[in-house]
């Protein structure tokens, strides 16, 4: 408790700067959010409707008096509203977010599941061919990307075998290519498998292990219980930190299979200069 | 992670996947024989324009001409000052939940527009009477030529009921529900997924044969694809007015037995805009020889398969405000363009295959801004067409809010963009780009004579006034016509009687009708 409150000021401070440096970031870049909004509409531009729409959002304001109207928003509350949508940035979030968390949550419990059996593999058969063979899985792993990744799963399930929807939300079946997707194309679970491999071979040094060993505990016994528990620690801080990344959304994998997450509202909103969205979501 | 820990996790994903999983089979589910047409589009239905015009209508609307035809409006008249227009109203017509289309629900749109509104008219309503059930007068505070085009425009003035707004009938009031005229009536939206639209049984007009209409939200462009050709969407690049197919696919898609390729000219073409008001195209006969040192009939053959047809004017010759270009198109002759840089002083005087004037690199700058369609191939094909005649291009590609400072601050030589097309060419066009009032192009040329003769135009809304003003263009230089941006849509072959809408800007499924 009083680490908490010993750390709640400067992290008030840490929010604060961060805030108003994605709000600037995004003032001051080229782009007029009046412009690119009313023509993302229309392609044509419409000056009147430009005008009336930089005063209706304050779009004129100077950077500093712009921020400190939208900082005493977010005090009171008030996230205020998307320019692009006219909606609430919270609503708007909140409307995305159980898409990006469905999705984040089954990407990362498949590339545990198999991340973690690949690595353990690799460990316990040090330098045989299943050795060999894993870690080639996880370094194809780590260089494939995942739009590439996400036509061939649609060329292969939707087009080929037919049996899984290209794109879509809503039934397990829809979830079962952005999950691999991710998995793979983030190569969350090649880094899994890595980190697995090390943090076990390192383990399987240590003495209690050969104090396991000594005692006569089985080698299953052994491995599972007294080294892969121990071994895990590594692989779930890997995991917390890139369950985090998750939750702000796949851009690609989100845009590919028309799967309604706040990543690709993030860029849309990020290319229409919706400061009022980018800052929110930072500062939240 | 502790085994317990582990099952928490698949218990805790387990939960948040039922919950996230609502039956979306159940909105699509029609029954056997239903006539049900499911649409892929890139755009979610809030967002996108085009698909609405199934929901939504206007006071009147355009013809493939751009001549303004009664919609919602049976007729109009305008007084003498330009600043009263008498609307006599369709009778019969109600919104989608009963609410009557009279002089009321009129006066009422034209006020709500009026404080809401952010359109190009709406800065010039004063105010509106009903003279009777079914007539209604809007007022102007002076007078606008455009305001007919204006309310043909689905962005600019689709008509809703004055009780979708909360509160109900208020001038002020937030929009809140999506109640139209049309010929569907929205069912089930779901943001960033899909819409149901079910037909409305009381529509004015004649019954459309579909019975209800899937959008289905799907951005990325080769998803599209894939989704027409395994048979989950029925029909595909209807709903954008950009070329939403790319261009690439377009033979893998004919190659299929089971789906028909249907493309449409709008008379858009794909140009590029020269900066007349800073460095080398300021000079008339540089932009003459670049426009003669294209071969467009190869760009269009060795870029596009032959897709697209190649364009040699800045406008297209069919639309009757600009016929009088037609056999006015710039030739290929690079032996004129070589001549003519020449003559500009333009030398390669140290052979190194640019030329050079008082020591300096003919080197110009192209800029593209992300997301045009074909950008990235027809800017190489510029580049080496240009340097046959010894231009050197360099290409800028940058995101769009980039782009347009760069286009704004004239940081630019060559910018890429469209002709423009009904029902916003000619007058917007015309003002927004190549009157020298234009904000957004204060860098593409402009002359005192070009002012007049737009302003005369637009004055006099006569075509054969538009016409001197599209000739003096095409006669200026002022940009480099490429290839007419065909519309091409994609759907299966049970779908029927699709007909390409009189704008790129509405996907119109009035007429389409399924047979297995």
């Amino acid at each position: 408790m009083e680490y908490l409150l010993k750390r709640m000021p400067s992290a008030m401070a840490a929010i604060l700067v961060a805030s108003f440096l994605s709000f600037s970031l995004l003032y001051l870049a080229p782009g007029d959010a009046a412009y690119l909004i009313i023509t993302q509409k229309l392609d044509e531009p419409d000056y009147a409707a430009m005008e009336h729409f930089t005063r209706k959002y304050s779009l004129d304001l100077p950077l500093l008096e712009a921020y400190l109207l939208w900082l005493s928003g977010v005090l009171h509350g008030d996230f205020g509203s998307s320019l692009r949508t006219g909606e609430g940035v919270l609503q708007e979030f909140a409307a995305r977010f159980p898409a990006t968390l469905v999705l984040a949550l089954s990407a990362m419990l498949f590339a545990v599941l198999l991340g973690v059996s690949l690595g353990m593999l690799s460990a316990l058969r040090r330098g045989t061919l299943w050795d060999s063979a894993a870690r080639a899985i996880a370094s194809a792993g780590i260089s494939i990307p995942e739009f590439w990744l996400g036509m061939l799963l649609i060329l292969l399930f939707s087009l080929k075998l037919g049996v899984l929807p290209s794109f879509g939300y809503g039934s397990p079946a829809h979830l079962i290519m952005p999950t691999i997707a991710i998995a793979l194309g983030f190569h969350l679970s090649a880094r899994i498998a890595r980190v697995t491999r090390e943090s076990m071979l390192e383990v399987l040094e240590k003495n209690y292990i050969l104090a396991a060993r000594a005692r006569g505990y089985s080698e299953r016994r052994v491995n599972v219980i007294h080294a892969f528990r121990n071994a895990l620690i590594p692989v779930v801080t890997l995991v917390g930190m890139d369950l985090g990344h998750l939750l702000s959304g796949a851009v690609i994998v989100e845009s590919i299979f028309a799967w309604p997450g706040v990543g690709k509202f993030m860029l849309d909103s990020l290319f229409a200069r919706d400061f009022p969205v980018v800052s929110g979501s930072r500062g939240s | 992670m502790p085994p317990r820990a582990l099952l928490y996790a698949l218990l805790l994903a387990g939960i948040v996947l039922l919950a996230g999983c609502t039956g979306v089979e159940r909105a699509e589910a029609g029954q056997a024989g239903e006539q049900v047409l499911v649409v892929g589009g890139a755009e979610d239905f809030l967002e996108g324009e085009e698909i609405k015009a199934n929901v939504f209508e206007m006071l009147v609307r355009v013809n493939e001409r751009g001549e303004v035809e009664p919609f919602l409006a049976e007729s109009w008249s305008v007084s003498g000052d330009g600043t009263e227009y008498t609307f006599r109203l369709r009778r019969n017509v109600t919104f989608h939940d009963g609410t009557p289309w009279d002089a009321e629900a009129a006066k009422w749109f034209w006020l709500w527009k009026k404080n809401t509104g952010t359109g190009g008219f709406v800065k010039y309503i004063r105010d509106a009477e009903v003279v009777d059930r079914y007539t209604v007068v809007y007022r102007l505070t002076e007078p606008y030529p455009s305001l007919l085009k204006d309310l043909a425009s689905q962005f600019k003035a689709e008509v809703i009921s004055p009780t979708s707004v909360e509160p109900p009938w208020s001038y002020t009031g937030k929009r809140k529900r999506l109640i139209g005229t049309g010929p569907f009536r929205v069912e089930e939206y779901r943001k960033e997924q899909l819409a149901v639209l079910v037909r409305y049984d009381a529509y004015w007009g004649d019954r459309p044969r579909l019975e209800r209409i899937v959008y289905r939200y799907i951005p990325d462009e080769n998803t599209r694809v894939m989704a027409l050709k395994r048979g989950e969407v029925d029909i595909i690049g209807a709903t954008e007015h950009h070329a939403s197919i790319p261009f690439e696919r377009i033979p893998e898609l004919e190659a299929d037995p089971g789906i028909v390729v249907d493309q449409h000219s709008y008379g858009r073409i794909q140009v590029v805009e020269f900066n007349c008001g800073r460095g080398v195209f300021t000079d008339r006969r540089v932009r003459q020889a670049v426009n003669h040192a294209i071969d467009r009939q190869a760009l269009v053959e060795k870029l596009f398969r032959g897709y697209g047809v190649p364009a040699t004017t800045i406008t297209s010759p069919d639309f009757p405000f600009a016929s009088s270009l037609r056999g006015r198109g710039y030739e290929y002759d690079p032996e004129r363009a070589r001549k003519l840089l020449e003559e500009v002083g333009w030398v390669d005087t140290d052979g190194d295959g640019v030329r050079e004037k008082d020591g300096e690199e003919l080197v110009v700058r192209y800029l593209v801004p992300i997301g045009e369609a074909n950008a990235n191939t027809v800017a190489v094909y510029l580049q080496s067409e240009l340097k046959k005649i010894g231009m050197k291009v360099e290409v800028v590609t940058l995101e769009r809010g980039a782009a347009y400072e760069a286009k704004k601050r004239g940081e630019y030589d060559l910018f890429l963009h469209h002709s423009g097309n009904i029902p916003w060419a000619p007058e917007g066009l015309l003002l927004s780009k190549y009157h020298s009032s234009s904000t957004a192009w204060p860098y593409a040329c402009h002359s005192d004579e070009l002012d007049r003769l737009i302003e005369r135009a637009i004055a006099s809304g006569d075509n054969e006034d538009f016409n001197r003003v599209y000739l003096k263009l095409q006669e200026e230089n002022v940009c480099i016509p490429l290839y007419d941006i065909v519309k091409t849509v994609a759907y299966n072959k049970k779908v029927r009687g699709y007909v390409h809408a009189p704008t790129m800007y509405e996907a119109n499924f009035r007429t389409v009708y399924i047979e297995e």
